[in-house]
């Protein structure tokens, strides 16, 4: 016998309740769609486990499948919570994990030196030379077509960290500004993804879009032959958004990658860019500030500048030798430019670099007597 | 363009910065390709001339006829001796790095202007000489 509806005060039954259509609880008019057959208005109290896409929960709340949560998730006694709306996880005070974005947990995520450009170990103004590749701020290398630029530590406080500043040249073609990452530098990133993130302010007449473009050494660390592995053109204005690429390295990265942004012309005005960060995984985290100390050590690495004098009693023709050493060892054995030296009752003042590690400093003596010889040098092993 | 060194070390000329021959230095790489392109590098400038060694000029001429000659004749000659006294003199300065030049020059000239000597102890003189690296700073004259 088969009832269409059936209204009544209560129903107690030791069976079971078998209902084909959807059933509304504490309500009497449905809000749900048809395929929700069950509806409850108000609240529910279940004493056992609950399951949703499981007939055997085994917790009070025990969900197979996925769970959207819209509002704010609170664990255990409300000590951690998950906002969505403001994408913050707040209360936890020890987090296990192998990574985070993919990348070491904390330290030394971003891979480009001297990023923040607070380095200057060459000087705070540099020409860029015509045609050739020019180190200017530690680490960055700039190359201008045709006319030079002036390049230029930037100190305005309308950024957070010092940056690197173009200034244009009536009858300029193009300027690149370039970093060579070494290969020991980039090895563990070969074949993963890599987020590129920078910031370019552009106050000049006629460079409104920019080229950046990833190449990588085709030789260990030899920079001399590239083959580009991403190239992309970015409008570049006057705005200070957060530009972002996203990329992943071949395995021949592991040579050695170069980051190259390029303008078609930078003739008036000024073009900028800072806070440059090379870093693992697909998400640009905020820029790595590292101490003054630590990145000056890292440019070191690959320029150093070194003054010595030394006085005292010698013989003509008597050569007189003092050993230095560099700290940090340098990448490689240095190239030595004397940029300075003097010579009382001496010859030759200068450097001469044996290795990696130890320099030289010489000069000959010119006749018996007192004598006093200085110079001053820079150290590049630069790649 | 780039300057070869007596030494292993190469001379860049646009900046006179020295390379040292370290296959990972970026500029003796440039260097090296520069060659492969048919480039050749200026020569090495000359050695300095080498440095005056009074020590050696004077164990030659104490093992020379010369020096017996001088000496024998000192003994009945007081002007050669003087001359013989104030030349050990001189030579012990430029044996300590206080060459006077023009002084040794003097009392050398007088010497043998003094004294006599046959050709084969002059020769052994000139000898001296060039053992010390001093035969371009004096003459027999």
């Amino acid at each position: 016998m088969a009832f269409t509806k059936v209204e009544t005060a209560g129903i107690n039954s030791t069976g079971s309740l078998n209902l084909n259509g959807p059933v509304l609880i504490g309500s009497g008019t449905s809000t749900g769609t048809e395929s929700q057959t069950l509806q409850v208005t108000g609240g529910a109290y279940v004493s056992g486990n609950l399951g949703i896409g499981t007939t055997n929960p085994t917790h009070k709340l025990h969900v197979v499948g996925d769970a959207r949560i819209t509002g704010i998730l609170t664990i255990g006694t409300g000590s951690i919570t998950i906002n969505g709306p403001t994408d913050t996880i707040s209360g936890v005070t020890t987090i296990n994990t192998a990574s985070i974005n993919n990348g070491p947990l904390a330290g030394f995520r971003n891979a480009i030196i001297n990023g923040g450009f607070e380095i200057a170990q060459r000087g705070t103004s540099i020409s860029s030379g015509v045609g050739v590749l020019t180190y200017t701020l530690d680490r960055w290398i700039v190359a201008a077509n045709t006319v030079a630029v002036g390049v230029y530590q930037g100190t305005q406080t309308a950024f957070p960290y010092n940056h690197l500043s173009i200034v244009g040249s009536s009858g300029n073609t193009g300027v690149s500004i370039r970093q060579r990452i070494e290969a020991k530098n980039i090895r563990d990133l070969a074949g993963k993804q890599v987020t590129l993130s920078f910031y370019i302010y552009n106050a000049t007449s006629n460079a409104s879009t920019i080229s950046v473009e990833l190449d990588r050494a085709n030789a260990e660390d030899n920079f001399s032959a590239l083959t580009n592995f991403y190239s992309a053109s970015l409008a570049s204005t006057t705005n200070t958004d957060r530009q972002t690429v996203t990329v992943t390295l071949p395995a021949e990265a592991r040579n050695g990658i170069e980051v190259r942004f390029s303008a078609p012309a930078i003739t008036s005005g000024i073009f900028v860019l800072h806070t440059v960060q090379l870093e693992p995984g697909p998400v640009a985290t905020p820029f790595e500030r590292r101490p003054i100390g630590t990145e000056l050590s890292l440019c070191q690495r690959y320029f150093q500048t070194a003054s010595f004098l030394d006085a005292g009693y010698v013989v003509g023709g008597a050569t007189l030798a003092r050993r230095g050493f560099f700290v940090p060892l340098m990448r490689a054995t240095p190239t030595v430019a004397v940029t300075a030296s003097s010579n009382t009752n001496t010859t030759g003042a200068g450097f001469a670099a044996v290795s990696s590690s130890v320099y030289s400093f010489e000069a000959v003596g010119a006749a018996a007597g007192g004598y006093i010889y200085s110079a001053t040098a820079n150290f590049s092993a630069e790649i | 363009m780039y300057q070869l060194t007596t030494g292993d070390t190469i001379i860049r000329l646009a900046d006179n910065a020295f390379i040292p021959p370290d296959p990972a230095n970026t500029d003796y790489r440039e260097y090296l390709d520069w060659l492969d392109a048919g480039n050749t590098p200026e020569p090495a400038p000359p050695p300095p001339p080498p440095a005056p060694d009074y020590v050696a000029f004077w164990d030659a001429l104490m093992a020379s006829s010369l020096y017996a000659s001088i000496r024998e004749q000192s003994f009945t000659s007081l002007p050669l001796n003087t001359l013989a006294t104030e030349f050990i003199a001189l030579l012990g300065d430029a044996k300590a790095g206080r060459a006077n030049e023009t002084a040794i020059q003097q009392v050398v000239g007088a010497i043998l202007q003094i004294g006599t000597f046959t050709e084969e102890q002059l020769v052994e003189l000139g000898a001296a000489f060039a053992a010390g690296n001093l035969d371009g700073i004096y003459t027999l004259g």
